[in-house]
């Protein structure tokens, strides 16, 4: 069953315009894997008609709970931020593909803003399975206040290496400055962010033969593979052009797959 | 038929020579080919699932964004993104044969020729019961709304759609033209089976910020309770039309608002958008029309078909 309705545990504000929501989902939180996501219904009126997607942050499969964290953009997550604890939401989740499974000994996590909640879920997941791997996790964000979560990094016993633009946290520029070292073949990164920085990061990623997945962001009607409007660019043989789908196909993609 | 008091009031319905065990229908290109969504939905329930448009190869579809959301509604250009016949005769159809459910079979193509060879493929098909053919994608240059907006081009391709194929044609009309009634008097004559309506209307939307469309293809089709008010008009004056049943469409989220599409002449309706919103938005609208009609007494749904009232009484 991928069908939930989920009663709001707790509501949480974090950095900036940062928000999570811990959902009382149990089946949700047993079957989840880090990557997946969940469509939300954000109202029960016909505007906005769509659900919205959001990245795990968390599930905590014994507590029966996922939390989910967003930035406040636009009308849909803005009626979100305003569900209080007690409330329920529609949830259909989980959805799309996790990381998948890797044998290097380094992993290395690369994203900001709303590309951390898929991250973070790695990261807890792997540091509860495999203690022994080193996790690093460099973040970007045009401000300190795009640096979420950083604390919960920490506390899992994982150093944050943070860039900022404006440089009000960390090194002043983008966060794949911090990257050339974390590159070859002992290493695997796994990228979720902005467009342009999962571009570079499978650029350089791709020129030094350093295995990457990327998790992608792609507008989408249903989440469940049969609207087909998120269309994600591919490298196909023969063919003019190619596209997979972010909702089954995804979100999680090889790096060297998708054409930028 | 012996009345029978622990009989439950009738949902099933004749539609273009099949019988549906209930009026509703999966609309294509909002159900995939029935097996993405086996978790949520139980086919059985259905009436018949439509699968997305077919075309003679396959087809990659538009670059995104293909997508954009609408006031009570949503744009979309997806461009007939489909695995093609072949691959749809090996790798898809077998998983709807599995099912007590009605298989419609939509398709669509770039010439004439292309749409004869996808009905001559699919015709005799063993689990094909009906062809539902696409003559208003708005979203590809040729794909078929060079047909669904011109009477006489579409009286063509009926007939000779008619004459490759064993199947049912249903036609699925364009609301993008000026005379609905016109179209569906054309497919009628031509040997069509049934009609279906509506296909999505042709929008736009732009980003000020930007100043581009939205859609990376410029237009695309409006869906969802937005055009709920433009289908229920156009099944109403397509019904007064044709004698040929009509299978009513757009915005359908509610049993009122499949109704609504029933009384204004529908025999069937198909659910498409709402699914996006609602995995079993289908197959609890077969659950609410059981409770309706028991609720309100009425013998069989099919009492209802063209039941509105207009007019001065």
């Amino acid at each position: 069953m991928r069908t939930h309705r989920a009663e709001i545990r707790e509501r949480r504000d974090r950095t900036g315009p940062y928000r999570s929501l811990v959902l009382d989902a149990p089946a949700l939180a047993e079957a989840a894997r880090p990557g997946q996501f969940v469509m939300i219904r954000v109202s029960d009126t016909t505007d906005p008609l769509l659900r919205r997607p959001f990245s795990l942050f968390r599930a905590d499969g014994p507590a029966g709970t996922a939390e989910i964290l967003f930035r406040i953009m636009g009308r849909g997550t803005s009626m979100l931020d305003r569900l209080q604890p007690g409330e329920k939401v529609d949830v259909v989740g989980p959805l799309g593909k996790p990381f998948p499974s890797l044998p290097m000994d380094e992993i290395v996590l690369v994203g900001g803003g709303v590309g951390i909640p898929p991250l973070f879920f790695y990261a807890e997941w792997i540091r509860g399975r495999e203690p022994a791997r080193n996790v690093h996790v460099l973040m970007g964000g045009r401000t300190k206040g795009d640096l979420v979560a950083r604390e919960e990094f920490e506390r899992l016993g994982i150093e944050v290496q943070a860039a900022t633009d404006d440089g009000s946290a960390g090194h002043a520029g983008v966060v794949t400055d911090l990257l050339r070292p974390f590159l070859g073949p002992s290493h695997a990164i796994l990228a979720c962010g902005p467009a342009p920085m999962l571009k570079a990061v499978s650029e350089m990623a791709t020129k030094s033969k350093t295995k990457c997945c990327v998790s992608v962001e792609e507008r989408m009607a249903c989440g469940l593979g049969v609207c087909m409007g998120c269309a994600v660019p591919v490298r196909s043989e023969g063919e003019a052009r190619s596209y997979r789908l972010a909702c089954t196909d995804g979100p999680v993609f090889d790096a060297e797959e998708v054409l930028w | 038929m012996t009345p029978n008091p622990d009989h439950l009031p009738g949902l099933d319905v004749d539609f273009a020579g099949i019988r549906l065990k209930n009026p509703v229908l999966a609309a294509s290109g909002t159900f995939g080919y029935g097996s993405e969504l086996s978790q949520e939905v139980d086919l059985n329930t259905l009436g018949g699932v439509i699968t997305k448009g077919i075309s003679l190869r396959p087809r990659s579809g538009n670059p995104p964004p293909r997508i954009v959301e609408t006031p009570s509604g949503m744009l979309n250009a997806i461009g007939l993104q489909n695995v093609g016949l072949e691959a749809f005769l090996k790798d898809k159809l077998p998983y709807l044969r599995g099912f007590d459910t009605r298989v419609i079979v939509n398709i669509f193509g770039e010439s004439v020729d292309e749409y004869r060879a996808v009905a001559a493929g699919l015709s005799g098909v063993e689990g094909v019961d009906a062809l539902e053919v696409n003559v208003s994608c708005p979203n590809v240059k040729a794909g078929g709304i060079e047909f669904g907006t011109d009477v006489n081009q579409l009286k063509a391709l009926i007939s000779i759609l008619k004459e490759s194929t064993d199947k049912p044609l249903i036609v699925k009309l364009s609301p993008n033209v000026g005379r609905i009634a016109d179209f569906a008097r054309a497919a009628e004559e031509a040997g069509a089976d049934g009609i279906s309506l509506i296909n999505t209307v042709i929008g736009m939307s732009i980003d000020p910020r930007t100043r581009r469309p939205r859609l990376a293809n410029g237009t695309g089709g409006l869906s969802g309770p937005a055009i709920r008010p433009i289908a229920v008009r156009m099944v109403w004056e397509t019904a007064r039309a044709v004698k040929i049943p009509v299978l009513g469409m757009g915005g359908i989220l509610t049993v009122e608002d499949a109704l609504e599409f029933i009384l204004a002449g529908a025999s069937a309706v198909a659910v498409g958008t709402a699914t996006f919103v609602n995995p079993r938005a289908a197959p609890d609208l077969v659950e609410g029309l059981r409770q309706f009609i028991a609720r309100e007494n009425i013998p069989h749904v099919s009492r209802l078909i063209g039941g509105v009232i207009t007019g001065n009484a």
